[in-house]
């Protein structure tokens, strides 16, 4: 049976909820448990999971704690979770020993020499504490979302009077001097500098230049509005003259979705007239036929690979051409494994990643069904029913307001592969795993587990295409977590672009 | 106790073997123990301007299971405060202890903030200990450091003295520096409702 609870008025943090849901289904008798604040996004999500919420008046600061458990025990898992709630069980083992300064001015005092903030708050406030943090002459990481396009706007030009960096909003990922800030992967520092919008794209270029042997000095995110019309490349115009200048920069790397026209010239003509070579890896863009020293690449991997030949001395086309090898092999692998019938499913945390995803397979299936799709026409009604060949994103808004992003937790990526898995439809099923710090210990672990269990049921009718985007020296361990999932069946790729065109070369 | 940091300059000495007190005299000088510290609080000489956001941010760390204390605080005083609180140390007397060494080392007297009567039998003996102590000028290792830290006013070092205090207890150090913090902050304060307080203290 199940029971839904609603606390009014509070707000605990998503990693709270997300623990206490966790305590709560390793319980025997417990079917499934969850605990989320009332958002509509998590309404529906809930609703979806089975869980009756009809009838009730909520609001988003309500939180709302749904059981499915056996009848015996149900009102027990419920005093328990409002038991964890207000005493955590793992809360004496992560105290913290430290003094963290409260506010802005108590952090400056104890680091008068700081010249750069990292944002991570609630988007609705986000803006006024970057501005606050521009006024006191800090470049800013705006790793909040849900900004404001105006506020952004407003920011960036503050910013750039007094010459300062804004990355984001919802700038997932930076590396400065060789640091990485937010989910950034373990790599080794070099001659590369890259400006990217800045979330899983970023990551999968300085993971594959990492895997040809590359080191990237500094990452500045963007956020994905700035290449907008409305926004004009403020700070990647900004993060170019920052690299330009840096005599440690060799090879400059632009990676992102596509500019607006007017932005993409402002680039290209910044770069054309530096003094240093430089790859423009926008995916799926439009510009083509190189013009040394300024390379255009359309995929990632392709892109590190370009970047890799330029820092080496090496023809750009000759990487090319390893790839395009790589690619025909695919064909052979596919045959290997044995084509399947039906859909493609796509399951991804990383929005870029899925963004190429989709670009790939399109032009080998047709269109692609996504809630993030390359064209307005075949964008899914409901995120959580698929069409056709479909890709979800599932670092989204609508999945991530009041509960964690999928690369901190994969519980319900995981549970949406069971289901996807089970429709007789199905015929592949292509996913990301993305490590690095600030993600999942083990995503590759809640993955698997979700993997095993459906194949128990359905066999190898459906098959599993994925690609760890990470290197050795993350803390997840790239070739442990790439074990795991080869344990449990899983085909796996050596780039996202590899991984989307083996999950279509698979289908029939 | 964790080790020799955490130990009131007297309260171990005395306290813990109080059945044996009236037959045993401690020649303390003569135990050859190695002198770690001088426990005298010393007397500011200068406050830096630079730590007065710090200071300000005393109420802001009596969050989750302290802010009994600041409701406490603001409706029923100082006095209030004493014993309030789970443990051996309860975070009313970590606070009330951080905030008469805050007030002795910047030159205040408090003899109107808490009463000392009948301390004993108003909180558990090693807590009265620590704030009779504070109210006889002494105090332990770790805030020792941050006082000379804060009046050093190097980088990392009043971070590292505040991580230092940090790490006594459960909350015990956090009780101890928002005390210290709301003591400083009060005496710098220019308001009118900080200058009455204050006054109180002179």
């Amino acid at each position: 049976m199940q029971r839904v609870e609603v606390v009014r008025g509070v707000y605990y943090d998503s990693v709270s909820l997300m623990r206490v849901a966790q305590e709560l289904t390793k319980i025997d008798g417990v079917i499934d448990a969850t605990l989320n604040m009332a958002t509509e996004a998590n309404i529906k999500i809930m609703s979806a999971a089975g869980f009756d919420l009809s009838g009730l008046d909520l609001r988003p600061s309500d939180l709302v704690i749904a059981v499915k458990a056996k009848e015996e025990i149900i009102d027990e898992i419920i005093a328990k979770a409002k038991e964890y709630l207000s005493n955590p069980p793992w809360k004496t083992t992560e105290i913290s020993q430290q003094y963290f300064p409260k506010s802005l001015n108590g952090a400056l005092s104890m680091l008068p020499e700081a010249n750069l903030a990292l944002i991570s708050i609630a988007g609705q406030y986000a803006g006024d504490e970057a501005m606050e943090c521009l006024n006191k002459g800090l470049h800013v990481m705006l790793y909040s979302d849900n900004v404001s396009l105006e506020k952004e706007i407003e920011l960036k030009n503050t910013a750039k009077e007094k010459g300062l960096l804004v990355m984001g909003p919802d700038c997932g990922t930076a590396v400065i001097k060789g640091i990485g800030l937010g989910f950034a992967n373990a790599c080794p520092v070099g001659p590369v500098g890259m400006v990217a919008a800045a979330g899983t794209g970023l990551q999968e270029v300085h993971v594959q230049l990492a895997h040809r042997g590359i080191g990237v000095l500094h990452a500045i995110g963007t956020g994905g509005r700035d290449v907008k019309e409305a926004v004009g490349g403020i700070t990647s115009l900004m993060g170019i003259e920052a690299l330009l200048e840096s005599d440690d920069v060799k090879v400059i790397v632009m990676v992102g979705k596509p500019p607006a026209p007017e932005v993409e010239k402002k680039i290209f003509q910044r770069l054309a007239s530096g003094n240093k070579p430089a790859v423009l890896g926008y995916i799926g863009g439009e510009l083509e036929g190189d013009r040394p020293p300024i390379y255009f690449c359309k995929e990632l991997e392709e892109t590190a690979a370009v970047a890799a030949a330029v820092v080496n001395g090496t023809d750009p086309a000759l990487a090319r051409k390893d790839l395009s090898l790589k690619y025909e092999h695919l064909k052979e692998l596919a045959s290997h494994f044995g084509k399947r019938k039906g859909y493609l499913r796509g399951l991804y945390s990383g929005g870029t990643l899925c963004y190429e995803a989709q670009l790939i397979a399109s032009k080998l299936l047709g269109p692609i069904y996504s809630n993030a799709p390359l064209d307005g026409r075949y964008k899914l009604s409901d995120s959580l029913k698929s069409i056709g060949n479909c890709m979800v994103d599932y670092g989204e808004d609508e999945f991530t307001q009041g509960r964690l992003h999928p690369m901190m937790d994969s519980t319900f990526r995981a549970k949406r592969m069971i289901e996807e898995a089970k429709d007789d439809e199905v015929g592949v099923i292509l996913f990301d795993c993305v490590l690095g710090y600030g993600c999942h210990e083990s995503p590759a672990d809640q993955l698997a587990s979700a993997i095993s269990q459906v194949k128990r049921e359905v066999g190898d009718r459906v098959i599993f295409v994925g690609y760890v985007c990470g290197v050795e020296a993350d803390p997840q361990i790239a070739s442990r977590q790439r074990k795991i999932l080869e344990d449990v069946g899983v085909v796996l790729a050596d780039s996202n672009a590899q991984a989307a065109r083996l999950a279509c070369l698979l289908l029939q | 106790m964790l080790d020799y940091k955490d130990m009131g300059p007297r309260s171990l000495l005395v306290d813990s073997f109080d059945d044996v007190a009236d037959h045993l005299l401690i020649d303390s000088e003569n135990l050859e123990v190695p002198v770690i510290y001088d426990p005298n609080i010393p007397q500011a000489s200068s406050i830096s301007r630079r730590w007065n956001a710090l200071f300000g941010e005393w109420y802001m760390l009596l969050d989750d299971e302290l802010e009994i204390l600041l409701f406490t605080l603001n409706n029923d005083g100082y006095d209030a405060l004493v014993g309030l609180g789970p443990g051996s140390t309860p975070a009313g007397d970590d606070f009330l202890t951080g905030m008469h060494i805050a007030l002795r080392w910047m030159g205040h007297n408090f003899e109107n903030v808490i009463s000392f009567r009948n301390l004993e039998s108003r909180t558990t003996w090693f807590s009265s200990c620590m704030l009779r102590d504070a109210a006889c000028g002494l105090t332990w290792y770790r805030s020792k450091k941050l006082l000379e830290a804060l009046s050093k006013g190097a980088d990392g070092e009043v971070e590292d003295a505040l991580n230092e205090v940090m790490s006594m207890g459960h909350t015990s150090g956090r009780a101890w520096i928002s005390g210290f913090f709301h003591a400083v902050s009060v005496c710098n304060s220019s308001s009118w409702e900080a200058k009455n307080r204050c006054n109180g203290w002179k």
